[in-house]
């Protein structure tokens, strides 16, 4: 689906001659931002609790919208917590590369209720050095895309539940960040107003966002290029890690992992007072530790 | 962010109710008019116990050297520090009246700066202004007479001309001028009291009237003391105003203004947090609020200010705006804290707020 939107569209959250971060503006076009993240080996417990999933090898790249699926309680909402950098996982590592604006699209619509949905969408250009007027121009195109066009102008009060969700896929898109985690968007929706917003999910793909999308609907799994099923690595299943599947096509593993070469980790756990979006605080470089629960030959990453 | 870009944020906040500006500038105007109102009544109420204090005399202090007072040392007395009116009489001799024959009227006669402290003790004078020299008549003296200020009266030394009437009230003060009639003459000639306002009381001050003494005089010959001593010793207003407890109320206020700043801005952390995430800077987003507090701030103080004119005015006997004065520190302080309520609030928002707010629904 993300396919059929325009490149020109996709790209409307970013300003004219900004360069994406990532991009070398010296060499524009010649090679693909540099924005990924990659998981390896990556397995999950809380304290005292049974373990989540095991053997995850993830590679995450700009312009994808992958899907997180799998039972309840298989660990989606954590192992997106553990890409942004909120958990530490017991074992593995995540590396985050290119990747200095984290957001999180939440189950729970939320804005301003006296605002108009136009100013909820303008604020991240407004953020970004755009007048009001441009601001409200390119707010007004990305509004459209996500079936909004109408709602511009109404307060976030008088917005329904669909069109608040979708304000937030709006917004997430405007706000231009390198790694977007949405945490099952339609999971509050009803079915009708749940098809709303998974007719828009594509929008979200842009050419230089890594979008990954926690959920349990077949229809949001389906509006995704690729899923990441959480059930392939239960750890009961005593299976080995499978690679994960392509949405739509027949399960034949793609290649999905590969070695990150002479990629250099930027960050990988953090401290949980460092948000992933404190670049400067970010650690350049994993560290384990060993934690009380954690069974012989888990690593976890530090807590400090 | 433009400058344009947060100020349009703030108007928006502002004029759309996003900010609450008028409930907040409600709560604020409320709370500190209540904080401010408490520390000006308690100051009009010293201020009142002070003016029934001078206005019954306690404050007059009382020389009795008779035929030793110079008058016009006396009368310059009030031109010193911690004096307020200062002036000498002396008894003359009883004045017989026509309408009153058979009844002498007890008459004093006095300096020019007594008769201005007349008009501080005596209270609620009457006057004809126009008139100069005349003579003045106790208000029960008047009554009897039947006159007032302006009117002539005819004494057996010829007619006088009523220039003032002065209540003696019977509130423990000396009878003296009670029923009395009280004859202007320059102050060139000695008397035989000398009587000072001193404000604001100063005991150290009491022993003052002395200097209206003609020479080295013997102890013996002196007495003094106060006009009206039933009112006590001394009032002590600047004491009882440095010691009244609403002295705390700015602090009170400031107290109460950072709470409001900072639960105006704390009540809105997932608005703020949203706005981090949405990338605007922190820097920004303070100074968003900072004027978005303002804007509220600033109303609520508008609004206690002016109430508080009424406050400061009502019922007090001395001019309303020094105390309107001592009220605005309140006003101002509760103003000033809630910006840095709000500035604090602002700071302490993490993105986080975000994420914990709905891990925790």
């Amino acid at each position: 689906m993300s396919q059929d939107v325009p490149l020109g569209k996709r790209d409307l959250s970013r300003g004219r001659g900004e360069p994406a971060p990532g991009r070398d503006p010296t060499h524009p076009g010649d090679t693909p931002p540099l924005k990924r993240v990659t998981a390896h080996g990556l397995g999950h417990q809380f304290a005292g609790g049974r373990r989540l999933f095991e053997g995850l090898e993830l590679e995450l790249r700009a312009g994808e919208l992958v899907a997180v699926t799998g039972p309840s309680g298989a660990g989606k909402s954590t192992l997106l917590s553990i890409l942004a950098g909120w958990t530490a996982p017991a074992a593995g590592t995540v590396t985050r590369q290119g990747v200095s604006h984290t957001g999180w699209v939440m189950q729970n619509p939320h804005g301003v209720p006296r605002r108009t949905a136009l100013d909820h969408v303008a604020l991240p250009l407004l953020a970004r050095g755009r007048s009001r007027r441009q601001a409200a121009g390119e707010a007004r195109d990305i509004l459209a895309r996500f079936d909004l066009g109408e709602a511009a102008d109404r307060l976030f009060k008088t917005l329904s539940g669909g069109e608040a969700q979708r304000l937030m896929l709006a917004r997430a898109v405007a706000t231009a960040f390198d790694l977007l985690l949405v945490d099952e968007p339609t999971a509050q929706l009803d079915l009708g107003t749940a098809a709303t917003v998974n007719a828009v999910l594509a929008q979200l793909a842009q050419a230089d966002a890594i979008v990954v999308v926690a959920t349990h609907d077949p229809h949001t799994r389906a509006a995704c290029d690729r899923v990441v099923d959480l059930a392939d690595h239960q750890p009961t299943s005593g299976r080995a890690a499978t690679p994960t599947t392509d949405r739509a096509t027949a399960p034949t593993t793609a290649r999905l992992w590969e070695p990150s070469g002479s990629v250099a980790p930027d960050a990988a756990t953090q401290p949980p007072d460092s948000p992933p979006w404190d670049t400067e605080s970010q650690a350049t470089a994993p560290t384990t530790a060993t934690r009380p629960w954690d069974p012989p030959g888990w690593g976890a990453g530090s807590r400090t | 962010m433009r400058a344009s870009a947060v100020l349009g944020e703030v108007w928006r906040d502002t004029v759309g109710g996003a900010s609450r500006a008028v409930w907040w500038a409600a709560v604020l105007a409320a709370a500190v008019s209540l904080v401010a109102w408490a520390d000006v009544r308690s100051v009009v109420s010293i201020l009142r116990d002070a003016a029934a204090f001078r206005a019954g005399g306690g404050a007059v202090q009382v020389l009795k050297a008779d035929g030793l007072i110079d008058g016009r040392r006396c009368d310059a007395l009030a031109q010193t520090a911690g004096v307020t009116a200062a002036g000498a009489i002396r008894p003359a001799p009883a004045t017989r009246l026509w309408s009153l024959p058979s009844s002498p009227v007890t008459s004093l006669e006095a300096t020019p700066g007594f008769i201005a402290l007349l008009a501080q003790v005596g209270q609620s004078v009457d006057q004809d202004a126009s008139l100069v020299g005349g003579v003045w008549l106790s208000s029960d003296l008047a009554q009897v007479l039947g006159l007032a200020p302006g009117q002539v009266m005819r004494t057996a030394a010829g007619p006088a001309v009523v220039a003032g009437v002065y209540s003696w009230p019977d509130d423990g003060r000396s009878r003296e001028l009670g029923y009395a009639m009280v004859v202007p003459v320059p102050a060139t000639t000695a008397f035989a009291q000398c009587w000072a306002q001193l404000w604001p009381g100063d005991p150290s001050l009491d022993a003052l009237p002395r200097l209206s003494l003609d020479g080295a005089v013997d102890p013996a010959q002196l007495s003094s003391g106060q006009l009206n001593p039933s009112l006590g010793r001394a009032h002590q207003a600047s004491a009882r105003l440095a010691a009244r407890p609403t002295a705390w109320a700015p602090w009170a206020a400031a107290g109460v203004g950072l709470v409001l700043g900072y639960a105006a801005t704390r009540g809105r952390r997932l608005e703020l947090a949203a706005a981090l995430q949405a990338r605007v800077p922190r820097a920004h987003l303070v100074w968003q609020h900072l004027l978005e507090t303002g804007l509220w701030a600033g109303a609520g103080m508008v609004v206690a200010a002016a109430g508080l004119l009424w406050g400061a005015a009502a019922g007090n006997p001395d001019p309303g705006w020094a105390v309107w004065l001592i009220g605005a520190r309140s006003v101002a302080a509760g103003g000033a804290a809630a910006l840095a309520g709000a500035v604090i609030g602002a700071v302490r928002t993490r993105q986080k707020d975000l994420w914990r707010h709905f891990q925790e629904r």
